[in-house]
């Protein structure tokens, strides 16, 4: 085969002249690798399937360690309990509206925050600058935290959790990367066509950051639906209490029956025993995961430029 | 095919949200939602505030009551008598503390923002005096003369360390309610083997010799002869509940945090002060490494020692002598028909001695606090309190309301039997005897839940083993002491975070013991230091007011 | 970080005297100019000072006996008696030599294990297979840390656990990890790789998918095998990431996943387990000493900060690009 020819032949694939040349290690070293993923994937799975198969499984197979990757001794009871829980939903709706409200929020904030940076020239980006990256370094801590939140008078609200964490410096800093890498030109034309700066943000840089503000607002979201530590020490009434709150005190409580959940199965299922069935636990598990496993696939596809810019380019 | 399938879950998710949500309130326990409605309550001619009281409090729920108590008879029937609302924020006792600081915090520099009323839980009632919230009952105490002879000569629980009065407590006239427990079964089990050869382990030496063959056998048959606990134990928060059974079998009177125990001459020292301690740890640590002591015993709580009964693995434990009736049930229900938990006298340690706490009858409270004050409330809630005690009160909180749950026989109030059909579940969801509230339970009401109506051997034998688990006439019969209080002195407060709790602190070097990891004589020593830094003046602070209370 | 240079406009004089009328009036000029920018930065400027910065004016409570219901005006000014007492005490050392070691354990372990599992996924030659795995790999990192710590006693729990039944399986005594302080960091770092081990690949698989295929062209007509190719090609090519990512990491050295830590925690594994962040949790939240705890918060706050610059700084030189 000459040369040219070999020139001429179209590139679909980085790897496709490799069929043939495989040599007899490689063929081997591919083998494993395919068996080493798959046993990464069980790895990965296993721990998810484990509570998924507990929460609908008999009790008692479940206290023999006998439920592993399927259910054994099928009901749906685990379930049927949480479902009467009013307030393990109320925590859902709770979680709902900190990680919606507060993802749109952020990510117009975390927006104006990065515009000037990456498209502004003017006296005091510097500081400007330093004020925001100096937060990413160091923080007040928990008591001062919570002290300043008390003296906004935002203590025990919703907005307190978005509020604390609507413009983190690490995201405005991927946000600048991706706008920097936007042509200037087109701010600059914009600018002389007479546009202001809202306006070049709103209609010109926002719609041409779709990977970057959908991995952003994935962050935000999986953030505020897995925060324990900050609700913990934000929020206190019961009728605010967030999913991870409620999750604590339902599975990893010392005390049995800390929730309305034991009362519900107490009077249903083992009668007069405070414990919470490991099954009732670990349906409430599933419900919590549940709406994050479902988005994140949705995004996925923008997971990589948006994090390749964040970091490497930070 | 992704899209939908997302669409189809969040719709389902809603729906059950909405399901969740538009639930209403069913009948429970027997009686009608609401039942208490057609009741003509009238207003108690003893104590009523005109015009009405409205009282904020934030307080702890916990176990078998319900938390929404908006189904219940209680608080309407409370506000129709004496013409006070209350108005609860219940928490469960779970980061209780947390919540207690943020309440504090909230009402900084205007104490007008506190609730009248602050449980102090976890948080502790000295912290609440150190942080200037609560206000002492001292000099109120003429205003509550019914709450003081309740208490009577109970004083040493009710005080605090500073010798003050800070709390309005709860009472509970009832039985010392936990018990030793074991599978009555499985011992019968392993007399038959040839194992033992007695039917209830009652001696040090019996003991083992029961756990030891628990230990070996496959008792509940699974096949598996290792998955039986001997003796399971549950931590608490510092190991509070778990080792009293055993620190009790070596003579040692702790107190209910397990830290502090009165010596026979009357001196209040901690634990490991006890002469007997050195023999404790050595024998607790020989049953750890032996297999006998739950290897779970640092992370077990109360749950999952439930859970470890109703799951046929545990084979003896110390919990509420109720746990012994419904788990016992509960493995009937599993079809483990010859199953009993057993309620029997606390083990007899190796010098012989046996001993069991009792329930500790007056607990401090409810703390009124400076939010109250400002408000000008402290002199119309210690009076409701002071009600809450009368006869009309206790009635109220014990036997619920005339007619519709109790009858008057003989003068005596007694309790319908509709309501009495589950024990003290259904007693206990229509809000009646509302512990975290607080009151003063009735030994006859608690007998009359406990009897339903039958005499002792009309009992299936769970209820007879609950029914021996109390002390009256029960199994435990003679073997109780007053359990010495926890006294939060100004040394203890200082150094509990880092000397008792902490990563080296006491409670963390007697697990290790226990667990092999460091050796009794390490302990000792290490023990030494932490009491030159500090724990020499807990030791000494806390005997000084022990002292004092015991001797007012 | 790379500032792009950018020629329009004003701000490159940003170091003029301002002493003529001219220049003053540029200044003037310029302000209106980015009036709208201003409009922008402001508002951050009040938010940050509002929910970052004034925090830190709390910090002062480390100064005081600090209680909550009185304020600064009630409470005792102490000095640096919270601090003198943190730095003379034993378990300082303890708490810092746990995060340490957890933190280098991590660095050994987790740290590069998202590198090695992009290497090979790049090398799954079957694409659904390998968008498969890529997909259930992220899953992990989408799982609160209350959730994992439950399945961690789900999986490890000695009487219910997998982990148990495998053990009795294989007849031995099942071991119990979560009250053995043996296994404290060995159950946090496998945790660690489960959870972060696809997402934190992704940067790695992007760097991958960045580099220039004729580089393998060429390294084929050099006679390269697939090895030789990796070798050659993609592991310098992802190194500059790593190497990156690496100093970033050890500035992190102080910090710890606290919630994990914490719901972990037991008496058993208090010795290795207890580090400064939960500690300064539980002295303040539970045992109420405001002061002293805030002032631990500040102690490791500052020294989290020098390790940073630290770090910062070797990056700069070794890498010539710098976070900051």
């Amino acid at each position: 085969m000459s040369a040219t020819a070999k020139e001429l032949r179209p590139r679909k694939h980085r790897y496709e002249g490799d069929f043939i040349k495989r040599s007899r290690g490689e063929r081997v070293f591919s083998v494993c690798n395919t068996i080493f993923m798959a046993l990464l994937l069980i790895f990965l799975l296993y721990p998810v399937l484990n509570v998924i198969s507990i929460s609908v499984s008999n009790e008692t197979q479940v206290m023999a360690a006998n439920v592993t990757f399927y259910p054994i001794g099928f009901n749906a009871q685990g379930y049927t309990t949480i479902f009467k829980d009013g307030d393990l939903w109320r925590s859902i709706l709770n979680t709902v509206f900190v990680a919606g409200v507060g993802c749109v929020m952020s990510l117009v904030a975390l927006c104006i925050a990065a515009y000037p940076l990456a498209f502004g020239h003017f006296y005091g980006k510097k500081l400007y600058s330093v004020i925001i990256m100096f937060t990413m370094w160091f923080q007040g801590g928990i008591v001062p935290m919570f002290l300043a939140i008390q003296k906004l008078g935002l203590y025990d609200t919703l907005w307190a959790l978005i509020f604390n964490s609507l413009i983190s410096a690490y995201n405005v800093v991927i946000i600048r990367s991706y706008f920097n890498s936007i042509p200037f030109s087109i701010v600059e034309s914009a600018r002389i066509d007479g546009a202001n700066d809202f306006r070049i943000l709103f209609q010109l840089i926002i719609p041409l950051s779709k990977p970057v503000l959908a991995t952003v607002a994935l962050w935000v979201i999986v953030g505020h639906w897995n925060d324990y530590m900050t609700p913990l020490v934000l929020v206190s009434s019961r009728s605010k209490q967030t999913l991870q709150l409620m999750l604590k005190s339902v599975v990893l409580a010392a005390e049995s029956s800390t929730s309305n959940l034991a009362t519900l199965s107490t009077s249903d299922q083992m009668k007069g025993t405070a414990a919470l069935p490991t099954q009732v636990k670990n349906a409430v598990l599933v419900v919590s995961m549940v709406p994050m496993i479902v988005i994140y696939p949705f995004i996925q596809r923008f997971f990589v430029s948006g994090v390749m810019l964040g970091s490497v380019k930070g | 095919m992704k899209k939908t399938l997302a669409l189809v879950l969040a719709i389902a998710m809603l729906l059950s949200v909405t399901s969740a949500l538009a639930t209403s309130t069913e009948a429970v326990g027997g009686m009608e939602a609401g039942w208490w409605k057609a009741a003509e309550i009238k207003p108690s001619e003893t104590f009523h505030v005109d015009g009405g009281l409205n009282v904020t409090m934030l307080g702890i729920h916990y176990n078998q009551y319900p938390n929404t108590f908006d189904g219940g008879y209680y608080f309407p029937s409370v506000e129709a008598m004496t013409g006070v609302h209350f108005d609860i924020d219940w928490r469960t006792s779970d980061g209780y503390a947390e919540i207690v600081n943020t309440v504090l915090a909230n009402a900084s520099s205007d104490v007008t923002k506190l609730p009248d009323i602050i449980q102090p839980g976890a948080y502790g009632i000295s912290a609440l005096v150190n942080e200037g919230a609560i206000i002492p009952l001292d000099d109120y105490l003429d205003l509550i003369p019914n709450v003081v002879a309740a208490v009577g000569d109970r004083m040493s629980s009710w005080a605090a360390a500073d010798g003050h009065i800070y709390a309005i407590p709860t009472i509970v006239n009832v039985p010392g309610s936990q018990s030793m427990t074991f599978r009555k079964d499985w011992a019968l089990k392993l007399k038959d083997m040839g194992v033992i050869d007695f039917d209830t382990p009652s001696t040090w030496e019996e003991w083992k010799a029961f756990w030891y063959g628990v230990r070996d056998n496959d008792m509940n048959g699974n096949g598996d002869a290792g998955d039986e606990i001997p003796l399971v134990l549950e931590m608490g928060e510092s190991g509070e509940r778990c080792l009293h059974i055993l620190l009790n079998a070596f003579g040692i009177k702790a107190s209910n945090d397990a830290q502090f125990c009165v010596l026979d001459d009357g001196t209040y020292t901690m634990v490991y002060e006890h002469p007997r301690y050195r023999d404790f740890l050595t024998a607790v640590q020989q049953l750890y490494k032996d297999g006998i002591i739950d290897p779970e015993f640092a992370t077990r709580k109360q749950a999952d020692m439930y859970n470890t009964m109703a799951a046929n693995k545990c084979a003896s434990c110390f919990t509420w002598a109720q746990m012994s009736q419904t788990h016992t049930e509960a493995l009937w229900e599993q079809g483990v028909t010859d199953a009993l938990f057993q309620c029997v006298a606390p083990v007899q340690g190796p010098f012989g001695d046996r001993y069991l706490q009792e329930r500790q009858a007056v607990t401090p409270l409810n703390c009124i606090t400076e939010g109250a004050v400002a408000r000008g409330n402290v002199e119309n809630i210690l009076k409701f309190w002071n009600w809450q005690f009368s006869e009309e009160g206790i009635n109220l909180y014990n036997y619920g309301i005339e007619g519709y749950t109790y009858d008057l026989v003989d003068g005596a109030p007694v309790m319908k039997t509709s309501i009495l059909q589950n024990g003290f579940v259904d007693y206990r969801t229509i809000g009646m005897e509302c512990e975290p509230f607080g009151g003063m339970w009735q030994t006859s009401a608690f007998m009359q839940c406990l009897f339903a109506g039958k005499t002792v051997d009309e009992l299936n034998a769970a209820y007879q083993s609950f029914w021996a688990g109390l002390n009256d006439e029960g199994v435990n019969k003679g073997c109780y002491y007053a359990m010495p209080p926890t006294l939060e002195t100004e040394a203890y407060t200082e150094y509990r975070a880092e000397l008792i709790i902490g990563s080296n602190g006491v409670c963390s070097l007697r697990d290790q013991t226990i667990a092999g990891q460091v050796s009794v004589d390490d302990f000792f020593a290490r023990y030494e230091q932490l009491k030159s830094r500090g724990l020499e003046d807990v030791i000494e602070e806390g005997a000084e007011a022990y002292a004092q209370i015991v001797g007012e | 970080m790379t500032e792009r240079t950018i020629t329009s406009r004003a701000g490159k004089k940003r170091n003029t005297v301002f002493n003529s009328p001219a220049i003053r009036k540029r200044v003037r000029n310029q302000i209106w100019q980015n009036r709208y920018i201003y409009m922008m930065v402001i508002p951050v400027l009040v938010y940050m000072a509002l929910f970052k910065y004034m925090p830190m004016y709390y910090l002062r409570a480390s100064f005081y006996d600090y209680k909550l219901l009185k304020g600064f005006e009630g409470s005792k000014y102490v000095g640096f008696k919270w601090f003198e007492r943190l730095l003379s005490s034993d378990e300082l050392w303890q708490y810092i030599r746990n995060t340490l070691s957890l933190n280098i354990l991590s660095l050994l372990i987790c740290f590069p294990a998202p590198l090695v599992f992009a290497l090979l996924l790049n090398e799954v030659r079957n694409v659904p297979y390998k968008k498969f795995v890529q997909t259930v790999s992220y899953m992990p990192h989408f799982i609160s840390t209350v959730v994992l710590v439950s399945i961690i006693n789900n999986i490890c729990s000695p009487s219910m656990g997998t982990l148990a039944k495998l053990y009795r399986m294989m007849g031995k005594t099942p071991i119990n990890f979560l009250s053995n302080p043996d296994y404290f960091y060995g159950v946090n770092i496998v945790s660690g790789v489960w959870q972060t081990l696809g997402w934190n690949a992704v940067i790695y698989i992007s760097a991958i998918s960045g580099i220039d295929s004729t580089l393998y062209e060429a390294a084929r007509i050099d006679g390269a095998g697939r090895f030789q190719q990796v070798l050659h090609v993609t592991i310098p090519g992802v190194l500059p990431t790593f190497i990156l990512l690496l100093i970033m990491q050890i500035g992190q050295m102080l910090n710890c996943v606290f919630d994990k830590i914490y719901l972990l925690q037991n008496t058993l594994n208090l010795q290795v387990s207890e580090m400064l962040p939960t500690y300064v949790y539980k002295l303040g939240m539970v045992s109420h000493k405001y002061g002293q705890s805030t002032a631990g918060g500040l102690f490791n706050s500052v020294v989290s900060l020098i390790l940073v610059l630290i770090a910062n700084g070797i990056s700069k030189k070794v890498s010539e690009t710098s976070l900051f």
